[in-house]
C-alpha cells in the first residue's frame, strides 16, 4: 500500500507541472502584445512598460519565465489582477469556496442518487425497471447542462416560484441560523440539480453494469451454498464488490463537475470561480485566466489522487499489480 | 462523454470487443492462405447493415441523422426566413404566424433553429473524425511500438485529460480564437485521449495475436501488417467511442456558444440559448427550441453509437443468475449469461 | 492402466439402510433459443454414506448440470421442464424454494468446483469466506481457530497464515485447497467435486487428490467426483456411473467398470485411453457427440457403435443386474441371457485389455 501510495504521489507532480507547461505555451501562442495581455483592458503608457518588463522577467527566455512563475506560485502569488484591483489570488480564492460548495453537493447528489438507481435494476430485476434505468441514463448523457438548468429556473423558480431565480443568496438582508441554513439550502437547490446530472448519468451507468456482472460472478454460487441468505449475499459480495468500480467514478466525476460549473455558474448567476473565468475572458485578464486554470487543476489531480488511493485501499488486486 | 467532459476510466470501458480473427464461415477452410485474408470484420459486413438497422437504436439513430443532417444541408431551402434579418416583432410566440416565435430582436426561431443544426453537426462530425485520427494514430503507436514511447504518449494523453474538456475549450478558444475552424480543432484536441487509450489497448492485445504473427513470419511489411491486419480489427470499439465522443463535441460547441465563445458569424443552438438567458423570467419559449436541438442530435450521435455497440458486440440473453437458488432468491434478477457457445447450447461447465 | 491393488470387488453392494443421495429419474430440459435441450433424462445415482462414487463423462453428457440439480442450482428460467425426485438425506430437494433448500443444504452437501480462482471472492480475505460457511452458532473466536483447523485438514499448514491473505495472492492448487476447506466448514456429509483438478497441474492433482482421498476416509464423507478423466476416477472412486448425451449408460463397481465394462461406450472410451491396448487393436471412438437439442429416438450412442444394430432404433431403458449394476443397450439384453457370443468384442477386451 505504501509503495503504491508514494508511486501515485510522485506520478502527480510531473503531471501538474506539465499542465503548467502547456498553459504557458498556449500563452506564447497568444496573438498581442504581451505586457497588454498582463494589463487588459487598459493603454499602457510607455514608461510603466519598462517596469513591467523587469517585474515579470519578459525580455527573459521561456524557460526563465516559467521557473519564476513557479517560483511565485509556490509562495501564493499569482500575479496581479488590473482589472479586479486585486492581487489574482484573493480573488481566485475569494470565489473558490463558493464553486466548492456547489461541486461538493453536486458530487454528493450524484452519488447518493446514482448508486441508488444504478443498484435498483439489480435489485429488481426485470426488463422494465432496467429500461427505465437505461432511458434515464441515455438522456442524462445527453442533455446539455446549462439548458437542463433552464428548464428548471423555468419551472421551478418562474412558474412555481419555489426557488430563487439566480444568485447565491439575496442581495440584502439575508437569514441567519437556521432559517439562514434554509435559505442557503433553497439557493442551492436547482444549480446543484443541474450540476449533478452528467455525473449522475454516470454513475449510475457505472454501478449498474457493475452491479450486474458482480451478481454474474462464481462467487455467487459459492455464497449461496454457503447457506448466507440473499440479502447477505447483496450486502457482502455483490454491493461491496460492485461499489468498486464506482468509487473510482465518483472521484474522477469531482473533476468534470469543476468543468460544468462554469456552465452552471453562469446560468444560475452564482459567484465562483467559473463566472470569475469567464468574466476575466471578457475582460481579457490573462493571469486570472491561468490563474484559474492551474488552480482548477490542482485540485482535480488532488482529487484524482485520493481517489486513486481509496481505490488501492479498497481493491487488494490492485495494489498487487502495481 | 458530455461535456463537462466526464472521463471514462480504466475501470469503464464502455465496450470490450472481442476481436475476431477466425475465419469466416463463407471463406475456404485449411489453405495456409486463410492466416492471410483480411480479417472476418470485412466478411461479415455484409450482414452488417441489416443487423444495424434491425436494433432499436440504428433505426432511430438512422432517423434522427437524416433528419438533421438534411436539416443542415438544405438549410437555405428549409428555412422560411434569413436567420439574421429582423423579420417581426419581437417576442412573437410559437404556432402563430411563425412557428417557433421571434427572438428578442424580432428574427424568426424556426430559422435560426434549421440553420443552427449546420454547426451542430459539423462540430459534431469533424471533431469527432479529428479524435479518431488523432485518437487512432497515438494510441496506435503507443501500444504496437510499447515501451518508451508508449509511456511518453499515455502522459500526453493524461495531460489533455486531467484538464477538463471544457475548460480547455474555453481557455484556448478565448487566447486564441473563435472562429469554426478553431473551435473544431480544439474540441478534437480535448477528446482524443480516449480514443487513444482504447486504440492503445486493442493494438497491445492484437499485435500478439497469431494473425499478426504468422504475417510477420511471412514476410509482410509493417504498413501492411498495421493498415490491413491490424487496424480494421482495432477500430471497432474506438469508433464507437468517436460516436460517443461526437455527442459530447456537440455539447461543447453548445457550451461554447452559450458562453459567448462561439463562431459568431453563424447562427447557433447554444447562442439561442445564451440569449434567452437573459429573458428567462419574461419569456420561455426563447429557451425550449434550441435545447431540444442540441438534445436530438446529440441523441443521433450516442444512438449510433449504441446500436454500433450491439451490431458488434452481442449481448448475450440476461438470465438471472441468483435463479440458481433453485427459485429466485429475489424477485428476477437480469444479468448476462456467460456468453454461449456455437450452436446455442451453453458453453462448458453448463452441461 | 491397472487397477489399484487395494480395491478388490465388494460384495455389500448396495449398502445397507437409504442412500445419502438418491436420485430418481432426474429429467431436465432447458429451453434455449427456441430449441429444447435436454440435459438429462431418466438420471437414476445413488451416493451412500462414507461411499466414494464416481461420474463419468465428456463434456455435453449432462453430468455437470446433475450435479448442480442435486444442490439446487438449476437455473429457473429457461426451463422446459424438470421431472424426478432428489433425495437429500431423506428430503426431496427437487423443486424446493430458497429458504428450505438452504436449510435442507446445510450440513448435508456441499460442492467445489473446477475454477477456484473464480468462485471465490476476490476482495475478500480467504478465511472470512471459510468462516461465512460456518454454522452460526459459533462465536467470533472459534471461528478463527476453526477456519485454521479447516485449513489445515485441506492441506495448508497452519504456518503459512493462508487465511489472512486474498486469493489472488494464492497459486491454483492451494486456492483449490482453500475452496476445499471451505465446503468442509459446514461439515457436510457428502462432498459433490466438480473436476476438482482438471485445471490444475498434474503434479498438484496428485496431492489434491490424495486431500481428498484422506478426508473422505477420515470424516467418512461421501464424495460425489464429477470428471472426465477416469485416471481420476481409478484412484478414488468405489463405484462409476457413465454418462453419455443426458443418460446413465452404465453404473458398476470401480473393478467390474474397468475389467468388464459392458457397454459400447464405456468400452470404446476405455480402449482410447493411453497405455489401455499394448498391441494397437481396439476400435476408434469416432465421431463426436449429439446435440442435445436435435436428439432422435432410439439409442443416443447409436450413430457411433460399431455394434449397433436394428433394435438400437428404439429408446434403450436401463438393464438393472441383480447386483445392482445397470448397462443401457440392447446387446445386455442377450448377455444376460448366458450368450457370451452375443457381446462381440468382449473377449477381445478380456483377452487383451488388462495390462
Amino acid at each position: 500500500m505504501i509503495t503504491y501510495s508514494v508511486r501515485r504521489i510522485l506520478h502527480s507532480i510531473p503531471l501538474f507541472l506539465s499542465v503548467l507547461i502547456m498553459m504557458f505555451i498556449l500563452l506564447q501562442l497568444t496573438p498581442g502584445d504581451p505586457i497588454q495581455d498582463l494589463i487588459g483592458a487598459y493603454p499602457v503608457p510607455p514608461a510603466y512598460r519598462a517596469t513591467l518588463v523587469a517585474e515579470y522577467h519578459l525580455n527573459q527566455s521561456l524557460p526563465a519565465r516559467f521557473v519564476y512563475y513557479l517560483w511565485n506560485m509556490l509562495h501564493g502569488n499569482l500575479g496581479y489582477s488590473y482589472a479586479g484591483h486585486t492581487s489574482v489570488t484573493s480573488l481566485i480564492f475569494g470565489a473558490l469556496p463558493n464553486t466548492l460548495l456547489l461541486v461538493a453537493a453536486g458530487t454528493v447528489v450524484s452519488m447518493v442518487f446514482g448508486i441508488l438507481l444504478g443498484f435498483l435494476p439489480v435489485l429488481m430485476g426485470g426488463r422494465f425497471v432496467d429500461g427505465v434505468v437505461n432511458v434515464g441514463v441515455v438522456a442524462g448523457f445527453a442533455i446539455p447542462t446549462f439548458w437542463f438548468g433552464q428548464l428548471l429556473i423555468l419551472f421551478f423558480a418562474v412558474h412555481l416560484g419555489w426557488f430563487p431565480v439566480s444568485g447565491m443568496g439575496p442581495l440584502f438582508g439575508a437569514d441567519t441560523g437556521i432559517a439562514g441554513i434554509f435559505q442557503h439550502i433553497q439557493y442551492l437547490t436547482l444549480p446543484v440539480l443541474a450540476l449533478s446530472i452528467p455525473a449522475l448519468a454516470n454513475i449510475t451507468r457505472v454501478q449498474q453494469q457493475s452491479g450486474l456482472e458482480a451478481l454474474g460472478n462464481d462467487y455467487i454460487v459459492t455464497a449461496e451454498l454457503k447457506g448466507l441468505s440473499a440479502g447477505q449475499i447483496i450486502r457482502r459480495h455483490v454491493l461491496r464488490n460492485s461499489l468498486l468500480p464506482v468509487v473510482t467514478v465518483i472521484g474522477y466525476g469531482f473533476g468534470t463537475a469543476m468543468a460544468g460549473t462554469v456552465l452552471i455558474e453562469n446560468v444560475f448567476g452564482w459567484p465562483g470561480i467559473g463566472n470569475l473565468l469567464i468574466l476575466s475572458i471578457n475582460r481579457r485578464d490573462n493571469q486570472v485566466i491561468i490563474g484559474i486554470v492551474m488552480v482548477a487543476a490542482a485540485i482535480i489531480i488532488l482529487t484524482n489522487l485520493v481517489t486513486d488511493l481509496i481505490y488501492g485501499a479498497l481493491d487488494p488486486r490492485i495494489r498487487a499489480r502495481s | 462523454m458530455t461535456v463537462d467532459g466526464v472521463p471514462l476510466d480504466e475501470a469503464v470501458t464502455p465496450v470490450e470487443v472481442q476481436p475476431r480473427d477466425e475465419v469466416s464461415a463463407e471463406a475456404p477452410a485449411g489453405a495456409i492462405e486463410d492466416i492471410y485474408l483480411p480479417p472476418s470484420f470485412i466478411h461479415s459486413a455484409r450482414g452488417w447493415l441489416r443487423r444495424f438497422v434491425r436494433t432499436k437504436f440504428g433505426l432511430v439513430s438512422i432517423i434522427l441523422m437524416v433528419l438533421l443532417a438534411g436539416m443542415a444541408l438544405f438549410a437555405p431551402t428549409l428555412a422560411p426566413y434569413n436567420p439574421n434579418s429582423i423579420v417581426g416583432p419581437p417576442f412573437a410566440s410559437p404556432f402563430g404566424h411563425y412557428l417557433f416565435g421571434t427572438d428578442e430582436i424580432g428574427r424568426d426561431v424556426l430559422s435560426n433553429f434549421i440553420y443552427g443544426a449546420r454547426v451542430s453537426m459539423v462540430v459534431g462530425a469533424a471533431s469527432g473524425l479529428l479524435a479518431l485520427l488523432l485518437g487512432c494514430v497515438i494510441g496506435g503507436l503507443a501500444g504496437y511500438l510499447g515501451g518508451v514511447v508508449d509511456v511518453v504518449l499515455m502522459r500526453f494523453a493524461e495531460l489533455f485529460m486531467v484538464i477538463p474538456s471544457l475548460i480547455l475549450a474555453v481557455v484556448v478558444v478565448a487566447l486564441l480564437g473563435s472562429q469554426l475552424l478553431y473551435i473544431v480543432l480544439i474540441i478534437g484536441f480535448t477528446l482524443w485521449p480516449q480514443e487513444a487509450r482504447i486504440a492503445r489497448s486493442q493494438f497491445l492485445t492484437l499485435r500478439e495475436r497469431d494473425f499478426v504473427h504468422g504475417a510477420r513470419v511471412a514476410g509482410f511489411r509493417w504498413s501492411h501488417i498495421v493498415f490491413r491486419e491490424i487496424l480494421p480489427n482495432a477500430i471497432a470499439p474506438v469508433i464507437v467511442q468517436v460516436t460517443l465522443d461526437a455527442g459530447s463535441a456537440i455539447l461543447l460547441e453548445a457550451g461554447l456558444s452559450f458562453l459567448g465563445l462561439g463562431d459568431p458569424s453563424m447562427p447557433s443552438w447554444g447562442k439561442m440559448l445564451q440569449d434567452a438567458q437573459s429573458y428567462l423570467t419574461t419569456n420561455q419559449w426563447l429557451s425550449i427550441f434550441p435545447g431540444i436541438g442540441i438534445l436530438f442530435a446529440v441523441l443521433a450521435f450516442n444512438f449510433l453509437g449504441h446500436a454500433l455497440n450491439e451490431v458488434m458486440n452481442p449481448r448475450a440473453p440476461r438470465v438471472s443468475a441468483l435463479s440458481l437458488g433453485g427459485h429466485m432468491v429475489l424477485r428476477p434478477l437480469a444479468t448476462s449469461w456467460r456468453r454461449p457457445g456455437a450452436r446455442g447450447i451453453p458453453e462448458g461447465s453448463v452441461l | 492402466m491397472s487397477i489399484p491393488a487395494s480395491r478388490t470387488p465388494t460384495d455389500d453392494y448396495p449398502a445397507e439402510g437409504s442412500p445419502l443421495l438418491d436420485v430418481r429419474g432426474l429429467t431436465i430440459h432447458l429451453s434455449v433459443r427456441d430449441r429444447v435441450v435436454k440435459a438429462a433424462d431418466d438420471v437414476d445415482l445413488q451416493v451412500s454414506a462414507g461411499e466414494c462414487v464416481g461420474l463419468v463423462g465428456e463434456s455435453g453428457s449432462g453430468k455437470t448440470m446433475v450435479a448442480r440439480a442435486v444442490v439446487g442450482l438449476l437455473p429457473t428460467v429457461k426451463l422446459d421442464r424438470r421431472d424426478g425426485e432428489i433425495f437429500l438425506d431423506g428430503t426431496n430437494i427437487l423443486g424446493l424454494r430458497t429458504k428450505e433448500l438452504r436449510r435442507a443444504r446445510q450440513g448435508r452437501v456441499s460442492m467445489i468446483f473446477q475454477e477456484p480462482a473464480s468462485y471465490l471472492n476476490p476482495t475478500m480475505r480467504v478465511g472470512k469466506q471459510i468462516a461465512e460457511a460456518l454454522p452460526k452458532e459459533a462465536a467470533r473466536g472459534d471461528q478463527t481457530e476453526t477456519v485454521r483447523t479447516l485449513l489445515v485438514q485441506a492441506g495448508l499448514p497452519r504456518g503459512q497464515r493462508v487465511e489472512r491473505r486474498y486469493p489472488h495472492q494464492l497459486s491454483g492448487g492451494m486456492k483449490q485447497r482453500a475452496m476445499i476447506a471451505l465446503a468442509l466448514a459446514s461439515n457436510p456429509k457428502l462432498l459433490i467435486a466438480d473436476e476438482p483438478t482438471t485445471a490444475l497441474d498434474v503434479t498438484v492433482q496428485a496431492q489434491v487428490l490424495q486431500t481428498l482421498r484422506h478426508l473422505h476416509q477420515q470424516r467418512s464423507m461421501a464424495i460425489l467426483l464429477i470428471t472426465h478423466d477416469f485416471g481420476v476416477i481409478a484412484e478414488m472412486c468405489d463405484r462409476i456411473y457413465v454418462m453419455y448425451a443426458g443418460q446413465i449408460v452404465e453404473s458398476a463397481d470401480a473393478v467390474t467398470l474397468f475389467t468388464k465394462p459392458r457397454h459400447p461406450y464405456t468400452r470404446l472410451l476405455l480402449d482410447s485411453l493411453p497405455g489401455r491396448r499394448q498391441d494397437g487393436s481396439g476400435q476408434l471412438l469416432t465421431g463426436s457427440i449429439p446435440d442435445l437439442s436435435m436428439l432422435e429416438q432410439g439409442c443416443r450412442f447409436a450413430p457411433r457403435c460399431p455394434f449397433a444394430s436394428e433394435p438400437c432404433k428404439e429408446d434403450q431403458p436401463l438393464r438393472i443386474r441383480s447386483n445392482g449394476d445397470a448397462v443401457r443397450c440392447v446387446l445386455e439384453d442377450a448377455a444376460e441371457d448366458g450368450g457370451k457370443a452375443s457381446h462381440p468384442g468382449l473377449s477381445v477386451v478380456e483377452a487383451g485389455g488388462h495390462t
